[in-house]
Protein backbone atom coordinates (compact mmCIF):
# COMPACT_ATOMS: atom_id res chain seq x y z
CA UNK A 1 0.00 0.00 0.00
CA UNK A 2 1.56 3.28 -0.77
CA UNK A 3 1.39 5.43 2.43
CA UNK A 4 -0.29 8.50 1.44
CA UNK A 5 -0.16 11.82 3.49
CA UNK A 6 -3.51 11.30 4.88
CA UNK A 7 -2.64 7.74 6.29
CA UNK A 8 0.31 8.93 7.48
CA UNK A 9 -1.11 11.71 9.70
CA UNK A 10 -4.31 9.34 10.66
CA UNK A 11 -1.62 6.78 12.60
CA UNK A 12 0.22 8.57 13.75
CA UNK A 13 -2.21 10.89 15.43
CA UNK A 14 -3.93 7.08 16.91
CA UNK A 15 -0.01 6.43 18.14
CA UNK A 16 0.16 9.42 20.02
CA UNK A 17 -3.18 9.45 21.54
CA UNK A 18 -2.38 5.63 22.57
CA UNK A 19 0.77 6.62 24.11
CA UNK A 20 -0.63 9.99 25.56
CA UNK A 21 -3.16 7.76 27.27
CA UNK A 22 -0.30 5.48 28.79
CA UNK A 23 2.17 8.56 29.80
CA UNK A 24 -1.08 10.02 31.64
CA UNK A 25 -1.71 6.60 33.49
CA UNK A 26 1.82 5.89 34.08
CA UNK A 27 2.40 9.34 35.31
CA UNK A 28 -0.50 10.15 37.77
CA UNK A 29 0.77 7.75 40.01
CA UNK A 30 4.24 8.97 40.31
CA UNK A 31 2.93 12.66 40.46
CA UNK A 32 1.08 11.79 43.81
CA UNK A 33 3.70 10.29 45.21
CA UNK A 34 6.25 12.82 44.25
CA UNK A 35 6.00 14.81 47.59
CA UNK A 36 5.49 11.44 50.13
CA UNK A 37 9.19 10.01 51.69
CA UNK A 38 8.71 6.31 51.56
CA UNK A 39 11.85 5.76 53.20
CA UNK A 40 10.43 7.87 56.40
CA UNK A 41 7.50 5.80 56.20
CA UNK A 42 9.41 2.69 55.71
CA UNK A 43 8.13 -0.64 57.96
CA UNK A 44 11.47 -1.12 60.20
CA UNK A 45 12.25 -0.78 63.96
CA UNK A 46 12.06 2.71 65.65
CA UNK A 47 16.06 3.35 65.51
CA UNK A 48 16.37 3.36 61.77
CA UNK A 49 12.90 4.99 61.52
CA UNK A 50 14.27 7.69 63.95
CA UNK A 51 17.74 8.40 61.47
CA UNK A 52 15.40 8.74 58.51
CA UNK A 53 13.58 11.69 60.32
CA UNK A 54 16.26 13.34 62.10
CA UNK A 55 19.41 12.55 59.77
CA UNK A 56 22.30 12.73 61.49
CA UNK A 57 20.87 15.40 64.22
CA UNK A 58 19.71 15.03 67.82
CA UNK A 59 16.20 15.27 69.26
CA UNK A 60 16.73 17.20 72.27
CA UNK A 61 13.68 16.92 75.19
CA UNK A 62 12.04 19.72 75.32
CA UNK A 63 9.22 20.84 77.76
CA UNK A 64 6.91 23.25 75.49
CA UNK A 65 5.91 20.43 73.40
CA UNK A 66 2.37 19.27 74.98
CA UNK A 67 1.15 15.64 74.32
CA UNK A 68 -2.30 14.91 75.42
CA UNK A 69 -3.25 11.07 75.08
CA UNK A 70 -4.94 8.96 77.14
CA UNK A 71 -2.84 7.15 79.67
CA UNK A 72 -4.99 3.62 78.88
CA UNK A 73 -6.03 3.27 75.06
CA UNK A 74 -8.54 0.36 75.47
CA UNK A 75 -8.79 0.22 71.40
CA UNK A 76 -5.38 0.45 69.58
CA UNK A 77 -7.28 1.25 66.39
CA UNK A 78 -8.42 4.50 67.19
CA UNK A 79 -6.50 6.58 69.74
CA UNK A 80 -6.91 10.68 70.15
CA UNK A 81 -3.60 12.38 70.74
CA UNK A 82 -3.32 15.90 70.78
CA UNK A 83 0.50 17.95 70.63
CA UNK A 84 1.30 21.54 71.61
CA UNK A 85 4.49 23.46 70.30
CA UNK A 86 5.43 26.29 72.31
CA UNK A 87 8.99 26.38 70.58
CA UNK A 88 9.29 29.75 68.29
CA UNK A 89 9.69 28.83 64.98
CA UNK A 90 7.76 25.33 64.60
CA UNK A 91 7.73 24.73 61.14
CA UNK A 92 6.68 20.35 61.53
CA UNK A 93 5.81 18.25 63.90
CA UNK A 94 5.88 14.23 63.71
CA UNK A 95 3.90 11.84 65.49
CA UNK A 96 6.04 8.57 65.72
CA UNK A 97 5.27 5.08 67.97
CA UNK A 98 8.20 3.10 68.78
CA UNK A 99 6.44 0.03 68.90
CA UNK A 100 4.61 0.33 65.36
CA UNK A 101 5.45 -1.71 62.36
CA UNK A 102 5.56 1.86 60.49
CA UNK A 103 6.83 3.77 63.56
CA UNK A 104 6.29 7.48 62.28
CA UNK A 105 2.71 7.97 61.80
CA UNK A 106 2.51 11.29 60.58
CA UNK A 107 3.96 14.60 59.41
CA UNK A 108 2.66 18.11 59.64
CA UNK A 109 4.00 21.64 58.56
CA UNK A 110 3.05 24.47 59.62
CA UNK A 111 2.59 28.02 57.81
CA UNK A 112 3.01 30.64 59.96
CA UNK A 113 -0.36 31.69 60.60
CA UNK A 114 -1.07 28.22 62.25
CA UNK A 115 -1.24 27.80 65.73
CA UNK A 116 1.10 24.80 66.07
CA UNK A 117 -0.98 22.08 67.32
CA UNK A 118 -2.72 19.56 65.81
CA UNK A 119 -5.43 16.54 66.76
CA UNK A 120 -5.56 13.27 65.28
CA UNK A 121 -6.73 9.83 65.64
CA UNK A 122 -3.79 7.41 65.45
CA UNK A 123 -3.42 3.26 65.90
CA UNK A 124 -1.21 2.14 68.10
CA UNK A 125 -0.04 -1.73 67.49
CA UNK A 126 0.53 -2.49 71.18
CA UNK A 127 1.67 -0.65 74.52
CA UNK A 128 4.09 2.32 73.91
CA UNK A 129 5.82 5.15 73.74
CA UNK A 130 4.33 7.97 71.49
CA UNK A 131 7.28 10.53 70.73
CA UNK A 132 6.26 13.83 69.22
CA UNK A 133 9.48 15.01 67.29
CA UNK A 134 8.77 19.30 66.51
CA UNK A 135 11.51 20.50 64.01
CA UNK A 136 12.26 24.23 64.76
CA UNK A 137 14.62 26.67 63.12
CA UNK A 138 16.79 23.44 61.31
CA UNK A 139 16.58 21.97 65.27
CA UNK A 140 14.62 18.87 66.23
CA UNK A 141 12.61 18.60 69.91
CA UNK A 142 11.12 15.61 71.12
CA UNK A 143 8.62 14.84 74.02
CA UNK A 144 7.15 11.47 74.75
CA UNK A 145 4.55 9.65 76.44
CA UNK A 146 3.80 6.23 77.79
CA UNK A 147 0.50 4.81 76.42
CA UNK A 148 -0.95 1.10 77.22
CA UNK A 149 -3.05 -0.56 74.64
CA UNK A 150 -5.28 -3.23 75.58
CA UNK A 151 -6.43 -4.51 72.11
CA UNK A 152 -3.92 -3.39 69.33
CA UNK A 153 -5.01 -1.66 66.42
CA UNK A 154 -2.67 -2.57 63.83
CA UNK A 155 -3.75 -6.41 62.86
CA UNK A 156 -1.49 -9.49 63.08
CA UNK B 1 -20.81 13.21 47.65
CA UNK B 2 -17.44 14.35 48.97
CA UNK B 3 -15.39 11.78 51.13
CA UNK B 4 -14.12 15.41 52.86
CA UNK B 5 -16.18 17.04 56.10
CA UNK B 6 -15.28 20.40 57.03
CA UNK B 7 -16.20 22.56 59.93
CA UNK B 8 -14.83 25.30 61.10
CA UNK B 9 -15.63 27.45 64.59
CA UNK B 10 -14.16 30.98 65.18
CA UNK B 11 -13.04 31.26 68.49
CA UNK B 12 -11.59 33.94 70.69
CA UNK B 13 -9.03 35.79 68.28
CA UNK B 14 -8.30 31.97 66.37
CA UNK B 15 -10.56 29.72 64.03
CA UNK B 16 -10.75 26.15 64.36
CA UNK B 17 -10.90 23.84 61.49
CA UNK B 18 -12.14 20.52 62.14
CA UNK B 19 -12.19 18.00 59.42
CA UNK B 20 -13.54 14.21 59.12
CA UNK B 21 -12.79 12.15 55.82
CA UNK B 22 -13.93 8.58 54.52
CA UNK B 23 -10.97 6.53 54.10
CA UNK B 24 -10.26 2.64 54.63
CA UNK B 25 -6.55 3.52 55.74
CA UNK B 26 -6.31 -0.07 55.58
CA UNK B 27 -2.54 -1.52 57.16
CA UNK B 28 -1.89 -4.25 54.84
CA UNK B 29 -1.78 -6.18 58.22
CA UNK B 30 -5.45 -7.15 58.32
CA UNK B 31 -7.35 -10.41 56.89
CA UNK B 32 -10.61 -10.18 55.07
CA UNK B 33 -13.01 -12.48 57.50
CA UNK B 34 -14.87 -13.98 53.98
CA UNK B 35 -11.69 -14.92 51.76
CA UNK B 36 -9.08 -14.74 54.40
CA UNK B 37 -6.89 -12.77 52.35
CA UNK B 38 -4.44 -9.96 53.37
CA UNK B 39 -6.70 -6.47 52.50
CA UNK B 40 -4.15 -4.59 50.90
CA UNK B 41 -2.88 -1.76 51.43
CA UNK B 42 -4.58 1.30 50.81
CA UNK B 43 -4.09 4.84 53.20
CA UNK B 44 -3.92 8.63 52.80
CA UNK B 45 -0.87 9.72 51.54
CA UNK B 46 -0.84 13.42 51.82
CA UNK B 47 -3.35 15.96 53.03
CA UNK B 48 -3.57 19.63 52.08
CA UNK B 49 -5.05 22.44 54.08
CA UNK B 50 -5.64 25.94 52.39
CA UNK B 51 -6.57 28.83 53.81
CA UNK B 52 -7.98 31.02 50.47
CA UNK B 53 -5.35 29.36 48.09
CA UNK B 54 -2.60 29.37 50.32
CA UNK B 55 -1.11 26.16 51.74
CA UNK B 56 -1.49 26.61 55.65
CA UNK B 57 -1.03 23.13 56.90
CA UNK B 58 0.54 20.34 54.29
CA UNK B 59 0.84 16.86 55.88
CA UNK B 60 2.07 13.18 54.99
CA UNK B 61 0.95 10.16 56.23
CA UNK B 62 0.42 6.48 56.66
CA UNK B 63 -1.68 4.09 57.62
CA UNK B 64 -0.65 4.41 61.21
CA UNK B 65 -3.76 7.15 60.99
CA UNK B 66 -7.16 6.04 62.15
CA UNK B 67 -9.87 4.36 59.53
CA UNK B 68 -11.80 7.37 58.52
CA UNK B 69 -9.49 10.30 59.83
CA UNK B 70 -10.27 13.08 61.92
CA UNK B 71 -7.74 16.40 62.06
CA UNK B 72 -8.22 19.43 64.21
CA UNK B 73 -5.68 22.68 63.59
CA UNK B 74 -6.10 25.77 65.02
CA UNK B 75 -5.85 29.41 62.54
CA UNK B 76 -4.56 32.29 64.36
CA UNK B 77 -6.96 34.75 62.92
CA UNK B 78 -9.25 33.86 60.03
CA UNK B 79 -12.01 35.69 58.42
CA UNK B 80 -15.52 35.28 58.29
CA UNK B 81 -16.06 34.60 54.69
CA UNK B 82 -12.26 33.28 54.19
CA UNK B 83 -12.31 30.00 51.86
CA UNK B 84 -10.90 26.69 53.81
CA UNK B 85 -9.86 23.68 51.29
CA UNK B 86 -8.65 20.76 52.11
CA UNK B 87 -7.66 17.76 49.49
CA UNK B 88 -5.88 14.47 49.43
CA UNK B 89 -4.13 11.88 47.67
CA UNK B 90 -4.09 7.93 48.63
CA UNK B 91 -1.25 5.31 47.98
CA UNK B 92 -3.55 4.45 45.17
CA UNK B 93 -3.53 7.17 42.99
CA UNK B 94 -6.95 8.30 44.66
CA UNK B 95 -7.38 11.81 45.00
CA UNK B 96 -10.67 14.22 46.67
CA UNK B 97 -11.08 18.40 47.59
CA UNK B 98 -13.78 20.04 49.10
CA UNK B 99 -14.27 23.58 50.19
CA UNK B 100 -16.01 25.18 53.02
CA UNK B 101 -16.17 29.18 53.92
CA UNK B 102 -15.84 30.17 57.66
CA UNK B 103 -18.81 31.79 59.19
Amino acid sequence: MIATRRNFLKNSLAASTWCLTIASGLLAPLLARAGWPADKYARTDFNSAMSAILDTQKATASDKIAIKIPEVAENGAIVPITIYSDLEDTESIYIVADKNPVPLIAQFNFAPEMAKQVTARIKLAETCNVIAIVRAGDQFYSARRAVKVTVGGCGE
Amino acid sequence: MSSIKIRSKRLDGSTQIRTLITHPMATGRFRDPDTNEYIPEHFIQELTVKLNNEIVVSNTMAAGISKNPFFSFLIHGGESGDTISISWVDNLGNQDAAESIIK
